[in-house]
Parts: structure tokens; sequence; C-alpha cells
């Protein structure tokens, strides 16, 4: 590999590649030990005190 | 070891140095991976005060480092790495000593597999949330990149690719993607190839 001398260039360009692509390397054999956001936001969302509504607005449905 | 790397800071665009840390402790883990978490459950609580429900979430993932270090833990032919900057963990992997390459070229030969990689949540593309530092998964990969040199590997490197990270990993130069494992769960394998002696 030749990854040790990049230019500033490159490694600017690699930059913006890693972000709509981000590096994340995992072992599936411990998936289990693996936190999505959902699960979080669904852990956070059943602890916690619901807001009470201020405004209902109607949900848009995709065309 | 410690030795000074760059990043791309990006409120400035300007590049920062950081330092790698070799040999994590289960302590530092352990700190790193509630702080990360914790970053990730303010970030949702943030989002869902918007009125925005989980189904708008990303799928990425939160490893939990701590519960790794613990299964690795006294295990040889394993590293736990980070690089850290302005006092923060800002992207950890685990390396593997243990592979052998798989490309004709280099089959049978040792190489470093990367096992575990991640950056920061604060630095990824979460939610509504801008990175601090970019370029932390490249840094990480230069990094297991000059382990392999440093270990006799000549720049050897394995790993198995989640599917949205395919498209970086087909991008990095000497990267070659050998295709769908289906030992591996058919996540695509990629290997590093090993310098050659330049004439």
């Amino acid at each position: 590999m030749k990854l040790q001398n990049l230019t500033e260039t490159e490694i600017r360009e690699l930059a913006d590649i890693e972000d709509a692509n981000p590096a994340t390397v995992c072992n599936p054999h411990l998936g289990l030990e693996a936190v999505s956001l959902r699960q979080l936001a669904d852990e956070l969302s059943a602890t916690r005190v619901k807001p009470r509504k201020t405004a209902s607005r109607p949900g848009q449905k995709a065309a | 070891m410690v030795s000074m790397l760059a990043l791309i800071r990006n409120s400035t665009n300007k590049i920062v140095e950081v330092e790698v840390i070799s040999n994590l402790s289960q302590s530092v883990i352990e700190a790193t991976d509630d702080v990360w978490l914790e970053f990730q459950r303010g970030l949702i609580l943030k989002v869902q005060s918007t009125g925005n429900s989980s189904e708008s979430f990303p799928e990425h993932l939160h490893w939990r480092w701590s519960q790794k270090a613990r299964s690795y833990e006294g295990r040889s032919g394993y590293e736990f790495l980070a690089v850290r900057c302005e006092e923060r963990i800002q992207g950890m992997m685990l390396l593997d000593y243990t592979r052998i390459g798989r490309l004709p070229k280099q089959a049978s030969l040792p190489l470093v597999y990367v096992d575990y990689l991640s950056a920061a949540p604060w630095n990824l593309h979460l939610l509504e949330n801008s990175p601090e530092f970019r370029g932390v998964g490249r840094l990480l990969i230069t990094i297991a990149e000059a382990k392999s040199r440093e270990l006799g590997f000549q720049g050897r490197l394995g790993l198995h690719s989640l599917p949205q990270a395919e498209g970086f990993y087909r991008r990095l130069p000497g990267m070659v993607d050998l295709g769908s494992d289906s030992q591996y769960y058919g996540l695509s394998y990629f290997e590093g190839e090993q310098e050659t002696e330049e004439k």
C-alpha cells in the first residue's frame, strides 16, 4: 500500500470520500455487541416521558 | 509508540496533528466507549426534541469497545490503537496480527488484519451532525499499514468492509477488492498489497 506519502490534496480527496462512506470495519461474529442509533433512540423513547404535544401537524405522505 | 500524524479540522479546513496511541489499556477503552455512547445519546435526544422519529436515523452502528476489550484481554496477536487530538480519542481500531494474505502474490504471507475500526461519533455525518475532524478512517488505515511494515509484513493489510464503507476502501491506493466473502457474511474482503522495491 502507499498511504504513507499521500499529498495534502490526496488526503483531502480521501476525506471527501470518507464523509460519504464511513470507514467503519466490524466483525459480524460479534454483532450482538453493536448498538444501532435506532436501538438507542428506541431505548430512550421508552424510558423518557414524552413531551406534551403543543401543536399537531398532519403527516405528509410521499407521492 | 507515539507518532505525529494529521487530520483535517472541519471548522477551519486546516490540517492538525494527532497522537497515535498503541496498546490501549482497558480503562482508556472503557472511558472512551462511555464518552462516545453518551455523545450519540445526546445527538438522538436533540433530534427527537425536534419531533423527528427514529425512522429517520441512519443505521450506523456503535460498537461496544469495552466489551471487545474484555473479550480480547490476555490474548496475544491483537492490539487496540487510537488517535488522539485535543485530549480526546478521535478514532479507534483493533488489529489482528495472526492472519495471512489471500492475494496470489502474497498468499499465506502474514498481514495486519483490521478487525474493527471506527471514528468517534462526532467525526461522522450522523443525523444533522457535522464532523469535527475529517479523515479519521484514512489515518487509522495509514497507521495499520505502518504497523504492518514495523512487523516486517511490508505493508500487507486485510479487512472485511461493511457495505457502506466499500466505496471508501475501493478508492484507497494499493487496496484490492477481492469481492464478497461467503465465509464472512458476504462482506467484501479487501487486501492492501505489499510494497514493491522501486527502481
